[in-house]
């Protein structure tokens, strides 16, 4: 089910009325209302792929059991507590494995082996990639390893757990939670809380813009400029990557918005996904606003066991590529995420060796409405680099990205795009949308969302007409219905 | 809290919703999509039913004028009706039971009782979008079809006709498309149109569960009036392709006239009688010669 569609604008006030109103006095009945919810969500898509979204809760919380079963147990030559704890990694990360990168890794061998003359037989599987597999995975590890590290107790509460793995809002795209963080709001009566509820519902709607109206506009430029590089002057290739930067920024804030949103109507504080990115003075900035998620999972499940930066200059550096190497992959089985992820990890260890990663912590223009020459030129400058790594995220392969990025360099670079017929017709009100974006997003940094504007507009109906006109624009000048991007991790 | 909350929410959601359903009203007609208008009439006592040739070449209010019976046409595209369970379902729903001396005419050819096949070598069947989606297709307006098929954005609704193509489907269920045609135009259009036709036809496999359920079709019109079976002509190229994917096409289908004992009408090697738009659909002029030659022959039976 899609947030973006009618389904959802039914399936949400059901929900609604039925969690506030039917079980509200219940916590267990209200728990499994929300587990069976998220499921009917999660179905809706293929119902065959619930029985391993239940599987990998079930096991994740069966091992929780087990763990904290064993706590008080003397280390000896057999540590339970760490092979539960490895088995049930092992049989996640090896679902997760099959489905996404199965084919990936025999397509690689047999490539690798025929380079060197050797022919191997082997075949490849049609494998269906689950919707949000990577997400809800990540969440059931945050678990296990949050337990063995006893950072959290282990529930036996089954239905708390699952719908703690599974709670529809963020099931599909994020943000991805912990158990630190969401799993206790199970354990606990919800209240209901009118501020929080209307905020919810302005970001939910905030979230609607960025998704119909910028980027689904933007796609529609962006895949045709992709789609067709190699036909394309310079000039529209920029215009293309620009597109897509709009367009990976507006799908997938723009659902974590919908998604906290809609957590904030049942009195669920899910974690802020996005803090404005665009705006970064430097790639360390960018990472700690980008996807902070996932950004802060790899840096709390894999950089710091690895050591993290207490053990030197050189064993961070090496902490750091890995975790940007892997944080490529886990964005699908393709070579041009792997290398994503090393291209930031480049443009991230320098400042990392020189002690200027931690340097932008602050806010941009903090006491001031505009920013200074020199944050204006740090924000571009940033930009740029991202925008050269969504090229290289966003082609079909790497030799696709490397031409794309090659055309940019090229005399055309100065030649009018408007001869593309498709840029003549999109170009302008993508300009508008995105200028909209940014404009507002600018004014509003210092707040959760766009439309966070109580304190701005004091009287009522000037907020009222905002909120109409957003609608306006959702309907009047969305583009058609797309899915969102991140679902295919 | 809640019921502030709640009021607030129901008093803010008067506006947009009165717009949805107001415009709805007013506006949504045979410009904004080549479908919408199929759903909104009542029930039909005489049905064209088949693929987009059938929509765009045969034309309602000519069988009108010579037959004297107020026509429907219920076709849609070769992807959205190939002759199948979803399709006879929707049928089932559109034809007035009540109906004694109907004219139904169905039109077939090639691809519409074909399948594609999952790698296994299973069809797959049953998956036509908007038809299998549709549990109303007799309400005025329609707002099942408005939500599920995604009138989005908002502002097709306001659609009104290209000065350059006329795209518009009338009351009748009569698609038309109507432009200056042009040779260097078609013979652009006719590629892209063969290129994709050959695509198919690598692609999909005689589909028995789509003839049987054609037959179902066929009995289930028997009940109600007098049906004839109609192959619309295409372009030569078209029809060596056709003939080419499915060479016995022609005796599948009289063996089914035979069997039920209902008229075919094989127009298909009349190629060079008629004008395309694409080499597949006929062009509105070509459209109305063609009816016209149907009434003759279906009245040449009365």
């Amino acid at each position: 089910m899609l947030f973006n569609s009618y389904e959802f604008a039914i399936f949400l006030p059901i929900v609604f009325f039925c969690y506030w109103f039917v079980f509200q006095r219940n916590l267990k009945l209200q728990n499994l209302f929300i587990l069976i919810v998220s499921y009917i969500f999660y179905g809706w898509w293929d119902w065959k792929f619930l029985l391993l979204i239940a599987l990998t809760s079930i096991c994740s919380w069966g091992s929780g059991v087990l763990v904290q079963h064993y706590d008080k147990e003397e280390p000896g030559k057999f540590n339970k507590r760490k092979w539960i704890t490895a088995a049930n990694l092992i049989l996640n990360l090896g679902i997760l494995g099959f489905f996404k990168y199965y084919n990936f890794f025999v397509i690689n061998f047999i490539d690798l082996f025929a380079s060197m003359g050797i022919t191997l037989e082997a075949s490849t599987l049609r494998v269906i990639l689950p919707v949000g597999i990577s997400f809800y995975t990540f969440q059931a590890l945050s678990y296990t390893i949050d337990v063995y590290r006893r950072d959290i107790v282990a529930t036996k509460d089954v239905v708390s757990f699952l719908a703690y793995v599974s709670f529809f809002p963020q099931l599909v795209a994020g943000p991805i939670e912990r158990a630190t963080n969401l799993l206790p709001q199970f354990y606990k009566p919800r209240t209901f809380n009118y501020t929080d509820a209307v905020d919810g519902g302005r970001q939910i709607l905030w979230g609607l813009f960025k998704k119909i109206v910028v980027a689904d506009n933007c796609a529609i430029l962006a895949n045709y400029i992709f789609g067709n590089s190699a036909d394309m002057p310079g000039s529209a290739l920029v215009i293309g990557a620009i597109c897509f930067a709009f367009q990976i920024y507006g799908d997938f804030s723009g659902y974590s918005d919908i998604a906290i949103g809609t957590g904030r109507l049942f009195g669920i504080k899910l974690m802020r996904n996005f803090h404005y990115p665009y705006f970064s003075r430097d790639i360390a900035e960018f990472w700690r606003k980008w996807h902070i998620s996932l950004t802060t999972w790899f840096r709390d499940y894999i950089y710091i066991p690895l050591g993290g930066s207490r053990k030197g200059k050189w064993a961070s550096l090496r902490n750091t590529m890995i975790i940007f190497l892997v944080s490529g992959l886990w964005h699908g089985a393709n070579w041009t995420f792997v290398v994503w992820g090393a291209f930031h990890a480049i443009l991230f260890l320098p400042l990392l060796l020189m002690g200027k990663n931690r340097r932008n912590t602050g806010m941009v223009a903090q006491d001031t409405l505009f920013p200074s020459f020199k944050e204006l030129f740090q924000m571009v400058l940033t930009f740029n680099l991202v925008l050269v790594g969504w090229i290289i995220f966003r082609a079909n392969n790497i030799q696709h990205a490397w031409s794309y990025i090659a055309g940019i360099f090229d005399a055309s670079l100065f030649k009018s795009p408007m001869n593309v017929s498709m840029i003549n017709d999109n170009l302008i009100k993508n300009i508008v949308f995105v200028g909209i974006l940014v404009l507002v997003e600018w004014f509003q940094r210092k707040r959760e969302h766009g439309l966070q504007i109580m304190g701005i507009f004091k009287q009522r109906w000037v907020r009222i007409t905002i909120y109409y006109l957003v609608i306006f624009l959702i309907a009047m000048v969305g583009a058609k219905q797309a899915q969102f991007i991140y679902f295919q991790f | 809290m809640m019921k502030k909350f709640l009021k607030q929410l129901f008093i803010f959601s008067i506006l947009p919703i009165a717009v949805f359903i107001v415009t709805s009203i007013i506006y949504a007609d045979g410009f904004i999509d080549p479908f919408y208008l199929r759903f909104t009439t009542p029930k039909q006592e005489n049905l064209i039913i088949g693929s987009s040739r059938a929509a765009q070449g045969i034309i309602p209010s000519i069988l009108k004028s010579k037959l004297k019976k107020d026509f429907f046409n219920y076709s849609f595209t070769i992807n959205h009706s190939p002759y199948g369970e979803v399709y006879y379902k929707s049928i089932e729903k559109k034809l007035d039971k009540n109906s004694k001396n109907g004219i139904y005419i169905i039109c077939v050819d090639p691809f519409g009782i074909t399948s594609y096949t999952s790698s296994d070598g299973t069809e797959v069947l049953n998956t036509e979008v908007i038809l299998s989606n549709m549990n109303f297709v007799n309400s005025k307006p329609n707002f099942e079809f408005i939500l599920k098929n995604s009138i989005s954005p908002w502002r097709e609704i306001f659609r009104k006709s290209n000065p350059k193509q006329k795209v518009e489907l009338h009351q009748d269920g009569w698609l038309e498309v109507n432009f200056q045609w042009n040779q260097a135009e078609y013979l652009k259009k006719q590629k892209t149109c063969l290129e994709e036709y050959y695509n198919m036809h690598t692609k999909k496999v005689y589909s028995k569960n789509r003839v049987f359920n054609l037959k179902k079709i066929i009995e289930l019109f028997k009940k109600h009036g007098d049906v004839y079976l109609v192959r619309l002509p295409t372009s030569k190229e078209m029809y060596d392709l056709e003939l080419k994917f499915m060479p016995n096409f022609n005796q599948i289908i009289s063996g089914i006239s035979h069997e039920y004992n209902v008229k075919y009408f094989d127009f298909s090697l009349d190629y060079n009688q008629y004008q395309t738009t694409d080499g597949n659909h006929l062009y509105f002029k070509s459209g109305q010669k063609l009816t016209q030659a149907l009434c003759d022959s279906i009245a040449a039976l009365k």
